[in-house]
């Protein structure tokens, strides 16, 4: 009797055709097809609002890239971009001057990559925060695990051990030692509310800030008193091929990985015992999304310091217009991450003009009414 | 059929429940009744194998409970908690829809059976109606009716509800109850936390009485009733009688005492 194979015939109609009086005035019955379709809308994800979801990032990602390679010092036309990177890609088309091919493939080109695999990596990193601290809030430089991840880089840096792996295995380490301190530090205070969660970020973020201000007045010489500057400034200034190659595999996998649970996020939200009674292994489902987020947010500080807001403002808008289910939440989260971050380099290069400004400057301009936005709106209704 | 031998919990080095020795087979809608600290919830919650028994063992067909994985108990056991916190804007379709999350691939979409499932879970529970809405905005009742169906669309033989009926108004209640009657007299083992003994006495065809931490008496809903046991358990007078329109029994506390 107590089998999963013979359970849904025998019980599942069952109580549905005892109680035809019940459900008749709910509107059940009389709703028949029309009921049946508002029932798969939405829960259903069809197709043309998966399209949406995915292919408006996308989209602006696409426009918004080919735009921040032609606009600099040296205007290259949108034309000439897509013959230039046509061209990369073994489709020689077109006539394109030296200096063009040069400005974009060795300058432009690698800076935007760079961008947009910090912004994915910072946009799902945000979404599963939120998520697994359950609150609206959270994201990697506002819980300190940015910041954590920038000392480990500096420590790094100072210790004189800064390879070309070091570092961001560095920048990991300390991102997953603060996630676990941030963690810890939540579960310690469960039920003093999601806020535990932010004013250990607060916490954190001073201490982490006091750790590298520590360091920055030890330095042993200006280059890298310099060096460390950059960490605490996120800026994608002078980003190479080197920090494409070294940030695309860790990204990609990391995004990908994290995708394969997005639907063990969504039932998380529903607390952790009705995960837990629902099939989801919580215990360790948390600790691998954890080490995710950490490898997401490491990875993106080792390429571009400390940019904040990307992980906060990306999730919130695709909520805001495709809704929480995660297995579009991330997607579309990794895209406009990406292009909410080249948009935001584009814009520290080229706003003030000759002058540049810091591109965690600019997301902070952005991000930080955002954030104050989202305080306001979560006291008057649950996000 | 979940049988609990000897089973002890502490929770925090607080003993919650001790000696408790209980059977409970297919087809049965089993009350857990009892006065508020009695260990009713904590006696759920274990056996949906979110507490582990500091002694004795929960047995779901001769095997503990928690030696199973998380995904092949959710198959086996449906468990509705009291409150769920519902803050994402999820539709009630879609929250319904994570009750089929044990019987779905990681790598796949729902099936088109998982949304019959579903749909047939929301017109159980009259919340058809509710489907596209956010569960956020949601009133207490709705919401726990949501939580029902969500339960209903896990589809597994056993079904743990701990006061589903609490937040619902009269006609709900009935509602409600009659469904996990259907679901025991189809089959599936159903136990029910519940504070409305008329109520109980109704539905259920076994009542556990529950007092500090121990099992009073369990059984047929007239061999738990009885003013000895009510004045063990709740320390009150009380007389037990047929009632007129239902014919189930009725309790009526008379004094403390």
């Amino acid at each position: 009797m107590i089998d999963g194979t013979t359970g849904p015939q025998p019980t599942g109609p069952q109580p549905a055709e005892s109680q035809p009086a019940e459900s008749q005035p709910a509107g059940a019955a009389p709703a028949g097809p029309p009921g049946r379709r508002t029932a798969a809308a939405p829960g259903g994800r069809p197709r043309r609002r998966t399209a949406a979801a995915l292919g408006g990032p996308a989209a602006l990602l696409v426009v918004v890239s080919v735009a921040a390679i032609s606009l600099g010092p040296v205007p290259v036309p949108p034309g000439e971009v897509a013959a230039i990177l046509a061209g990369r890609l073994g489709l020689p088309v077109g006539e394109v001057t030296a200096q063009d091919a040069l400005v974009v493939g060795q300058i432009r080109l690698p800076r935007i990559l760079v961008a947009a695999l910090a912004g994915a990596a910072l946009g799902v990193a945000g979404a599963v925060m939120q998520a697994l601290f359950g609150n609206p809030l959270a994201e990697p430089g506002v819980t300190g695990v940015s910041a954590g991840a920038a000392v480990g880089a500096v420590l790094a840096i100072t210790s004189g051990a800064a390879g070309t792996l070091v570092l961001p295995a560095a920048a990991f380490a300390g991102a997953l030692l603060t996630v676990a301190a941030v963690y810890a530090i939540g579960a310690f205070g469960r039920g003093r509310g999601p806020a535990t969660v932010l004013l250990a970020g607060i916490a954190l973020n001073a201490l982490l800030g006091a750790v590298v201000s520590a360091l920055v007045a030890n330095a042993p010489d200006e280059q890298s008193l310099r060096g460390i500057v950059f960490w605490l400034q996120g800026d994608l200034d002078a980003r190479t091929w080197e920090h494409v190659r070294l940030a695309a595999l860790p990204v990609l996998a990391g995004v990908a990985a994290t995708l394969v649970f997005s639907r063990d996020l969504n039932v998380l939200l529903l607390g952790d015992d009705a995960a837990r009674t629902s099939g989801v292994d919580v215990a360790r489902t948390r600790h691998v999304l954890l080490v995710l987020a950490s490898l997401l947010t490491g990875v993106a500080v080792a390429v571009g310091g400390v940019i904040g807001f990307v992980g906060l403002v990306a999730p919130h808008v695709i909520r805001l217009t495709a809704g929480p289910d995660h297995r579009l939440l991330l997607p579309a989260s990794a895209l406009l991450g990406a292009a909410f971050l080249v948009l935001a380099d584009t814009a520290a290069r080229m706003l003030l003009a000759p002058v540049t400004l810091q591109t965690g400057v600019v997301t902070a301009f952005v991000g930080a009414p955002v954030f104050l936005l989202l305080v306001l709106w979560s006291r008057r209704r649950a996000l | 059929m979940i049988a609990l031998d000897g089973l002890r919990v502490g929770l925090d080095g607080t003993v919650i429940l001790d000696g408790v020795d209980l059977e409970v087979p297919a087809g049965r809608l089993m009350g857990l009744v009892g006065p508020n600290g009695a260990g009713k919830s904590t006696l759920l919650r274990t056996i949906a194998g979110l507490h582990r028994p500091a002694r004795g063992r929960v047995l779901l067909d001769g095997r503990p409970v928690h030696e199973r994985r998380p995904r092949e108990l959710a198959r086996a056991i449906a468990y509705l908690p009291q409150d769920t916190a519902l803050s994402f804007p999820f539709t009630a379709y879609q929250v319904t829809l994570m009750g089929r999350h044990p019987h779905v691939g990681r790598f796949a979409p729902e099936s088109a059976a998982d949304h019959r499932e579903a749909e047939r879970a929301m017109a159980a529970t009259g919340t058809t109606h509710l489907a596209g809405r956010s569960v956020a905005t949601l009133s207490g009742g709705e919401r726990q009716l949501v939580l029902l169906a969500k339960a209903l669309a896990q589809d597994a033989p056993v079904l743990l509800a701990d006061e589903p009926v609490s937040a619902l108004d009269l006609r709900h209640q009935l509602d409600v109850l009659r469904l996990l009657r259907a679901c025991a007299d189809a089959g599936r083992t159903v136990l029910v936390v519940l504070h409305d003994l008329n109520l109980a006495a109704r539905y259920c065809t076994e009542l556990a009485l529950l007092a500090g931490g121990r099992m009073v008496a369990a059984g047929e809903p007239a061999r738990v009733l009885t003013p000895e046991h009510l004045a063990r358990a709740y320390g009150v007078r009380a007389v037990v009688r047929p009632d007129d329109a239902t014919g189930s029994l009725t309790v009526t506390a008379l004094e403390n005492l």
